[in-house]
């Protein structure tokens, strides 16, 4: 509902929430608390919520809840009511509440709870007209938690839940259900093993060919071999051709300018490949399929120690590593998150290295593909199999709500999208300039020479490439698919042969992650564990770095 | 109105008419809490009772939520005395507890093994129910885990274990709680159950964790 979205801490949580700007009677900013079933339980969820509601900053809480779920919704209610702030109730979702039959009573739940309850369905935007006119007028419940002699947090959500029954019982009238909608029977269909792993097989193709094939295909080149090639960077080049200090011209235009490698690669070749990567999985999300996959990937993902939830993050590392670690918070316990970060920095290959990364491999033999992504998979098994065993702790429960399938509506789709864009580019954008910089300085100190000559013990010797790899890992080290990119450029002068750019493309996916990343994992998961992760990602991939070299020139393969 | 209050104005009721009496007065003085006229007029705006200037009576709704009350103080004081060896004061005083606390399935079952009996210990009859009308010989185990239940088949939850108490509290917060109706959908690769409105994915072992008081095959 807030217009401008920015991202504020929670004071003494560490932890940042979407903020929109509001201009709704007392109030001027909108924050958006995360998810959860109860105010009690141990999830940083609900404690980031509790902090929130005790720091004094919060003028009134608007309660979304699942109208089709009452009882429950309630139970919340009553537990926010103990926190003695005014509240206003969304009834959301009441269209999928109707169609099962579920008749909510709404002036007479509102003169009940003493509160204003409006009735909403959020992905068609209807009843948020009501909801930011009533919202100025939130009062303190009149209805509040009557925890008897309840002692433990257990019995005191026990209260709630039986006085919420009551509640409930007053407002709600049932009716049968509608019949079946083909959605739920879509719904049923793909979360079934039979059904659900074909259409699992057909999505996953599609949202590639989505991706890969027109994204990373299509797009990129009419952006950066048409907009910026043939347009932007000839217009630049001359304007900034007129400028009379030679330095200048260099760091913004050189072979490592600011302008023509910088803001080209994460303009033309990383923007939309992550647009149409964004894109595809918002319509996964909005659709309500994730949850679907999840448990259908469940049992494997045990072998890892992860469970369902654990898919979430690991293909959102698909997309940017960087944000499937932040997105590991989902996951219940220490060792989960733990397991899938190291996952994530060790064997995931983000969205913008996949696509430099399939140029490269597309002009090899379709062998070094499958032989690549085969070890890739293989190794995301074996090392998540022994983390599972190594690191100590139990594997939390799988408990996960399937919300109903519907159609996306493509106009909340896309806004999404563009959130995440927006996002991304604020974070990305710097680090390109500054890797960019980087390199320029060193090319312009000589130092490039040296940093060569320093990695060729292990470069050349270990790993059998040529001496000019150092370029590349030095740009993956600013950002992956920077250094993917120049290792194109490279292997056009024919400096490499297939094995060498396997071999290369390996290294880089395993042991470099980007410094974004880094800088995440660092806070996510604190100094030790990331340092043991890091130390453990490097000796790792120089070990398989050297091992494929020497068991493809042993074997004699070549891409 | 609380649901006590409720019930015990239903059980008046049905106690007068027993004794052929209709009045008012006769309801009030014999209900087991403090109870008025307004508490009656209001029933009868819930549809329960009909109040027709001093006379009580039951609409077809009311008698049977009385009938169901009735059954199962009556079953109890039967329970209590046969089983337990109860003295008639602690009798009628657990029974008033009791009758508010069991939900339908125990009652059959405590029906069945008392063998269907028709009176209570004071002598008045008990209305009977499904499983006396199919002379039910022997008590179906009727609660069972979660993770036992076959697809398709219906129940609600009787109770969750209590040992995992993080496990307790999510499923209690997530509406999985003693009472809440659910079906079953699904067994692999995880068992996928509707409870209330809301379909949840959950593993077996979490599974393990709730009783399910499964209703007899349609």
């Amino acid at each position: 509902m807030g217009q401008t979205r920015q991202r504020v801490p929670v004071p003494g949580s560490g932890v940042e929430l979407e903020a929109g700007r509001l201009y709704t009677g007392p109030f001027r900013q909108i924050l958006d608390a995360p998810g959860f079933y109860s105010l009690h339980d141990r999830s940083e969820d609900a404690q980031v919520v509790q902090k929130l509601l005790t720091g004094g900053q919060v003028g009134a809480v608007l309660l979304v809840l699942d109208a089709k779920n009452l009882t429950r919704g309630l139970t919340l209610f009553l537990e926010l009511s103990e926190f003695d702030v005014p509240l206003t109730l969304a009834l959301n979702m009441c269209d999928e509440a109707r169609q099962r039959g579920v008749e909510v009573n709404v002036p007479g739940l509102s003169k009940i709870l003493g509160v204003d309850v409006v009735p909403t369905v959020a992905t068609e935007g209807r009843g948020l007209g009501q909801l930011k006119r009533v919202l100025a007028g939130a009062r303190r419940p009149q209805v509040r938690l009557e925890p008897g002699e309840a002692q433990d947090d257990i019995q005191k959500l026990e209260a709630a839940r039986g006085q919420a029954e009551q509640l409930t019982t007053r407002v709600i009238r049932s009716r049968p259900a509608d019949r079946a909608t083909w959605r739920e029977r879509l719904a049923e269909l793909s979360r079934k093993p039979a059904s659900g792993i074909p259409i699992a097989v057909f999505v996953l193709f599609v949202t590639y060919l989505f991706v890969g094939w027109f994204g990373a295909g299509i797009l990129v080149d009419l952006l950066e071999g048409k907009l910026f090639g043939q347009v932007l960077i000839p217009w630049l080049q001359d304007v900034i051709g007129q400028i009379p200090w030679q330095w200048v011209r260099e760091l913004l235009i050189g072979p490592f300018g600011l302008l023509t490698v910088g803001l080209v690669l994460s303009l033309a070749i990383v923007l939309p490949v992550l647009a149409t990567f964004f894109f595809a999985f918002a319509l996964m999300e909005d659709s309500g399929y994730l949850p679907r996959l999840s448990l259908l990937t469940d049992r494997v993902l045990r072998k890892l120690g992860l469970n369902g939830k654990g898919l979430l993050p690991l293909v959102m590392g698909f997309s940017c590593v960087t944000m499937a670690v932040l997105s590991t918070r989902v996951l219940d316990s220490r060792k989960q998150r733990i397991i899938a970060t190291l996952l994530l920095i060790l064997t995931v290959p983000c969205a913008p290295l996949l696509s430099v990364m399939m140029v490269l491999l597309a002009r090899l033999s379709v062998w070094a593909t499958i032989i690549f992504f085969g070890l890739l998979l293989v190794q995301l098994f074996v090392v998540g199999a022994l983390a599972n065993l190594l690191i100590p702790g139990k594997r939390p429960d799988f408990v996960l709500e399937l919300p109903p399938m519907r159609v996306p509506r493509l106009k909340a789709t896309l806004t999404k999208t563009g959130h995440q864009i927006v996002w991304f580019l604020k974070e990305a954008i710097p680090y390109f300039l500054i890797g960019t910089f980087a390199l320029f300085l060193l090319d312009q100190l000589g130092a490039l020479d040296a940093l060569r000559s320093a990695l060729q013990p292990v470069s050349v010797n270990l790993w059998g490439l040529p001496e000019e790899s150092a370029d590349v890992f030095f740009m993956t080290v600013v950002r992956r698919e920077a250094g993917a990119a120049l290792l194109v450029q490279q292997f056009s002068t024919g400096m490499y042969d297939g094995v060498q750019v396997v071999v290369t493309l390996m290294v880089m996916t395993l042991m470099i992650p980007c410094i974004n990343s880094v800088l995440v994992m660092y806070k996510e998961r604190g100094f030790v564990v990331s340092t043991a992760l890091l130390l453990i990602v490097i000796a790792y991939s120089l070990l398989v770095g050297g091992l494929l070299h020497f068991v493809f020139r042993w074997l004699g393969v070549g891409f | 109105m609380d649901d006590h209050l409720r019930d015990e104005l239903l059980e008046a009721v049905w106690a007068c008419r027993e004794a052929g009496r209709r009045e008012l007065s006769c309801v009030l003085e014999i209900a087991h809490a403090e109870a008025y006229r307004k508490d009656v007029e209001e029933m009868s705006q819930m549809g329960l009772l009909k109040l027709d200037r001093n006379e009580v009576s039951f609409t077809g709704q009311g008698e049977e939520a009385a009938r169901r009350i009735i059954r199962r103080h009556r079953l109890a004081e039967r329970l209590f005395a046969d089983i337990l060896g109860m003295n008639m004061e602690q009798i009628e005083k657990a029974a008033c507890h009791f009758e508010h606390a069991i939900v339908p399935e125990v009652t059959e079952g405590i029906c069945t093994l008392l063998g269907h009996p028709h009176e209570c210990p004071h002598g008045k009859p008990i209305p009977p129910g499904e499983c006396c009308r199919e002379r039910r010989q022997e008590v179906k185990r009727a609660v069972m885990p979660l993770a036992e239940v076959h697809c398709g088949r219906q129940g609600r939850v009787a109770y969750v274990r209590p040992q995992n108490h993080d496990r307790l509290h999510l499923l209690l917060s997530m509406g999985i709680a003693p009472g809440a109706r659910l079906s079953v959908h699904q067994r692999t690769p995880v068992m996928v159950v509707t409870v209330e409105q809301s379909e949840f994915a959950m593993d077996r072992e979490v599974a393990e964790d709730v009783y399910v008081w499964v209703d007899p095959e349609a």
